[in-house]
């Protein structure tokens, strides 16, 4: 059976489809009385379309990125962006400030959501970093174990938290836990989540070699010419910044940093240069067609969560890309 | 003699266990050693030390301008040391060329070298199948053309367990590529249980037991019986070829059933 397929195929294939998503983003609206339209915006509320449309595609790239290169770090197919705590430690850190906003009578804005989110993510990759370490290098199951662990701790704080909380503010968290692509975020929240997605993208497509090379068993590999503590340590940061930056924007959207990868492997081949940019477009794909889908259904209550979507359009899309590679 | 590598007393302590006791020995530039001993004697732990990727707690592996393996950066010391290890990749979709291709990550793409070591191995016709279709016998010659499309000229190759799961015509196949690479001036380190293959192939054997050195010299003179029995707990036998070569193995290998 030959194996080499030009990664080049499945780019284009990824890169038409992304282009698609564009202008069905901009275009679809969903009017106050619940009709479907398909037009142009109005300049009032264009910049809202657009934002979202900068913020799927950051989180998309990101969360496919990340997933890349954590699978890669964690020899693991089942890793993805979550499996660090990121997403939990955000959750609490937004849990602790709703607590302590509660506890000082003050409303707490939306956008400073962001810093606990930010500052939750960050404590959780730290630790995760420290206790996940063997032999003076990153070790993945133990990587992967303390990741669950410190997850699940996050989790009983988050449930503890809820239940000391009003319960007017416990609506606040679940939203956060839904996931959502924003129509409306702090450009400088935006441009800062834009250069560290691009950076970490760049940065991922530069160690893409080495990511072939690691492939190999580690000692193997450190002998071939590649650092393996180096190796993982940058893996481990650009995929937490990343994590974290879709975090940040959308809260926790599941299943695309999984599957982002998956799919660019199946499109696009295994080597890791190709595929960590295929990662990156079927991850914008799967975010920004999710959020179009999102735009088009209603059953009624009004748009329901992304992270629906991107589970229900991304699983039976994937399975779909598994099986049949599996029988060609 | 010219030496490739040596090891000074070279400790590797595991937790309470020692895995390696003051092991000092000399590898010859343009000879195959063939390190023997029983499982646990510490010949994996001895390779790892020799090829930089395991740090010793005490002593030093160094190369022949002194400088030490293990304080090279990876780069620089792929140019010196080419290493197969007994460990599988993680599960890949990589074609064997590719896997052969990283040999070189380091040391410069060179497609004919890829093309020449596909065909030593016995592996053009599979060249572009997925590694992860192949046996593990096939694989694990995909593992070993890696490793010396690496090889640098006056670099060293070393092979963990090289033969562990190959038939007897690709076995043949590697012995001739081993032969070959020695004719052509390069240092071989490799490990085996294979007693035939060690008096086939070895110029100096290093015989290991509770993590030590025990013998060092030629087959002839580290493989006699008397030490054989004792490091390995096993009584030895003599076997003679009809070509008239002859070695002493586990006398149960060759008992009839």
């Amino acid at each position: 059976m030959s194996n080499r397929r030009s990664p080049m195929i499945g780019l284009v294939v990824l890169t038409i489809l992304l282009v698609l998503m564009i202008p069905l983003r901009v275009l679809i609206d969903r009017a106050p009385d619940g009709s479907l339209g398909f037009a142009w915006p109005e300049a009032s509320y264009a910049s809202f379309r657009w934002m979202a449309l900068a913020g799927g595609m950051v989180v998309g790239v990101a969360l496919g990125v990340s997933g890349g290169l954590l699978q890669s770090m964690l020899r693991n197919p089942l890793a993805s962006p979550y499996i660090l705590g990121v997403s939990s430690g955000a959750g609490l850190g937004i849990m602790v400030g709703l607590y302590l906003a509660s506890i000082g009578r003050v409303t707490m804005h939306s956008t400073f959501e962001t810093i606990p989110a930010v500052l939750g993510a960050l404590v959780v990759l730290g630790l995760v970093y420290a206790f996940g370490r063997r032999d003076r290098r990153l070790d993945p199951v133990t990587v992967i174990l303390i990741g669950v662990v410190i997850s699940t701790m996050c989790g009983a704080g988050m449930m503890l938290l809820q239940s000391l909380v009003p319960a007017g503010l416990r609506g606040e968290f679940l939203r956060w836990l839904m996931g959502r692509i924003p129509e409306a975020l702090p450009m400088s929240t935006l441009m800062i989540c834009t250069a560290i997605t691009g950076i970490g993208l760049i940065w991922s497509i530069r160690i893409g070699r080495a990511m072939d090379v690691a492939v190999l068993p580690d000692d193997e590999c450190q002998t071939a010419g590649v650092s393996i503590a180096q190796l993982r340590t940058l893996q481990f940061v650009l995929a937490g910044m990343l994590a974290a930056v879709a975090v940040t924007i959308a809260g926790p959207i599941g299943f695309v940093g999984l599957i982002a990868p998956h799919t660019a492997r199946l499109l696009v081949g295994p080597t890791h240069r190709p595929r960590i940019i295929g990662a990156a477009l079927a991850g914008a794909v799967l975010v920004i067609g999710s959020d179009v889908a999102r735009q088009v259904i209603d059953l009624g209550h009004g748009r329901l969560p992304i992270g629906i979507f991107t589970a229900l359009i991304g699983g039976p899309v994937f399975l779909w890309l598994l099986l049949s590679g599996r029988a060609e | 003699m010219t030496i490739a590598l040596t090891a000074s007393n070279v400790t590797v302590r595991f937790g309470s266990t020692i895995a390696l006791r003051r092991v000092s020995a000399s590898c010859a530039r343009g000879a195959t050693t063939v390190i023997l001993g029983p499982n646990g004697a510490g010949k994996t732990t001895l390779l790892r030390c020799l090829v930089g990727s395991l740090r010793p707690d005490e002593g030093n592996v160094t190369l022949p301008g002194g400088e030490r393996v293990h304080a090279l950066s990876p780069a620089k010391l792929a140019r010196h040391v080419a290493f197969h290890g007994q460990s599988r990749p993680m599960r890949t979709d990589l074609t064997v060329r590719q896997i052969v291709e990283l040999g070189q990550f380091a040391v410069g793409r060179s497609i004919e070298r890829v093309e020449s070591v596909l065909d030593a191995f016995d592996l053009a016709g599979a060249a572009e199948q997925a590694f992860r279709t192949l046996s593990a016998g096939n694989q694990q010659r995909a593992l070993l053309a890696r490793a010396v499309a690496q090889l640098q000229a006056d670099g060293v190759l070393v092979l963990d367990e090289p033969f562990a799961t190959l038939d007897v015509a690709h076995v043949q196949r590697v012995v001739q590529v081993i032969r070959e690479l020695r004719d052509d001036g390069q240092s071989i380190i490799l490990t085996t249980h294979r007693f035939d293959l060690a008096h086939a192939l070895a110029d100096d054997v290093w015989l290991m037991r509770d993590g030590g050195i025990v013998a060092a010299g030629t087959a002839s003179e580290v493989l006699r019986p008397e030490r054989l029995d004792v490091v390995f707990g096993v009584p030895f036998q003599r076997v003679t070829t009809p070509s008239g070569a002859e070695w002493w193995q586990p006398a149960s290998t060759s008992a009839a059933p």
